[in-house]
């Protein structure tokens, strides 16, 4: 109980209040009860009340537990926040993992060459090598081999997209491209121009056997866990 | 949330580049900052995503805050813009994938809804559907209700994140716990109404001639 509540329940905005919207006083004397806000008038009104109307105790109860019930549920919903720390002292390196954190959401589980696939086509003009997004090699991934037998070293990158895509209806591999474009980022450069970072979404089909998610472990690592794919519907992995 | 630990001082040393205090304050922040965007985001959107989000948006900008006060106010700004972007794009990737699949022109066409996310795994069912409820409250009410659910946000800092006095917040969270209650009310009524009909029962549509 708090006796230095200075707010009177009974001002002229909660008269106000009462006459716009009904039982507003008896709202107020719940929550203040509820949230250790109800100063010594407070509960004498709540008494008062009580004694010409005992419903308002059934309310009380049924508020309190709602709201104990919404605590704990939110007290388990927001733990997540516990894991998310501020990006490391490598701030250069902050824009390749937001952005590899947007596309690895974007894509759910992601197939590590699927995803190298995306990024390497879909944002052409950066100067990014394989060392430079800290990735492993394109040499050493596995289902790569569309990219090399594209010549995406010597052909324009554009023109070595529509081929990918090309090759890849042939093949059943690619569906579709998604019409739109997610853009990620946009940086003002210098001479008066904006830089786009943005993900070109491909539809692709794949059979698999096995397929993985990315999770966090109790110590923050990032591991990889099997996903049972027959028990999945549309939607993110 | 402790007073003594973010004052403005911290915040000051912050937006002067300490990272230290920048740690500090994201270490004070981030649950209530979470509850935002739970108030906020789209139900399958990913809340740790999200928070990375933000966490990236504090580094790159907290030298942006002219007035240290205002961090809380900012900070919030940040967290809902971050989740509504998020819906905005959710929104567009359900539109290309309705075209996609050739149901972009009927209105009411609706992609299945995804499963539940795994953050409600473990609570019951009672538990789930209040708390679910609680998020289909608006959002003028949901948020004061929701950032009064975390036990470490008074009154008058729910006040100065949202920037409304508290006799304002307090108004709002009495009013949005009886909506609350309203609204599951009428769900256990319609519940117990479909239970009181036997199965079989004919409906009124293509009844009897």
């Amino acid at each position: 109980m708090s006796a230095d509540n200075p707010h009177d329940i009974h001002n002229s905005e909660d008269e106000l209040l009462d006459e716009l919207l009904p039982n507003h006083a008896r709202d107020l004397l719940i929550t203040r009860v509820i949230d250790g806000r109800a100063s010594a008038s407070d509960w004498d009104r709540f008494r008062k009340l009580a004694a010409n109307e005992p419903s308002i105790w059934t309310e009380l109860a049924d508020t309190q537990n709602q709201h104990e019930l919404v605590r704990d549920e939110l007290r388990h919903a927001v733990s997540v926040a516990d894991w998310v720390d501020l990006p490391g002292g490598i701030i250069d390196d902050a824009p390749t993992r937001h952005r590899m954190s947007l596309a690895s959401k974007w894509g759910g589980w992601a197939i590590a060459a699927a995803l190298l696939l995306a990024w390497m086509v879909g944002l052409p003009q950066l100067p990014v090598s394989d060392s430079d997004a800290g990735l492993p090699s394109t040499a050493s991934m596995p289902g790569t081999g569309l990219m090399s037998g594209i010549g995406l070293q010597d052909a324009a990158s554009e023109d070595a997209f529509e081929r990918y895509l090309s090759a890849g209806r042939q093949s059943g591999k690619v569906i579709a491209e998604m019409p739109e474009q997610v853009v990620v980022e946009t940086t003002p450069l210098a001479n008066g121009s904006i830089e786009v970072i943005y993900l070109r979404q491909i539809i692709e089909r794949r059979v698999v056997e096995e397929a993985y998610q990315q999770i966090r472990d109790e110590s923050g690592n990032t591991i990889a866990v099997p996903v049972n794919l027959r028990s999945r519907s549309l939607g993110a992995f | 949330m402790d007073e003594q630990r973010v004052n403005d001082g911290v915040v000051s040393a912050a937006i002067k580049g300490d990272r230290d205090a920048l740690a500090l304050l994201w270490d004070d922040s981030r649950r209530w900052v979470a509850a935002i965007i739970l108030a906020y985001k789209p139900s399958d959107a990913d809340l740790e995503d999200l928070l990375q989000q933000v966490a990236m948006q504090i580094c790159r900008t907290i030298s942006t805050l002219d007035e240290p006060r205002a961090f809380r106010g900012w900070l919030r700004t940040i967290a809902i813009n971050t989740a509504r972007a998020e819906g905005r794009k959710h929104t567009r990737r359900k539109r290309s994938m309705l075209r996609l699949v050739g149901l972009g022109g009927t209105s009411s066409a609706r992609l299945p809804e995804p499963s539940p996310p795994d953050e409600l795994a473990t609570a019951s069912e009672e538990s789930r559907r209040v708390y679910h409820a609680a998020r289909s409250l608006p959002a003028g009410y949901r948020e004061p209700v929701l950032l009064r659910c975390l036990q470490s946000m008074s009154y008058e800092q729910i006040s100065d994140t949202m920037g409304l006095p508290v006799t304002t917040i307090e108004t709002r969270i009495a009013r949005g716990r009886r909506m609350l209650r309203e609204i599951l009310e009428q769900q256990r009524t319609q519940e117990e109404q479909r239970r009181a009909i036997p199965k079989g029962t004919p409906t009124a549509i293509g009844g009897a001639p």
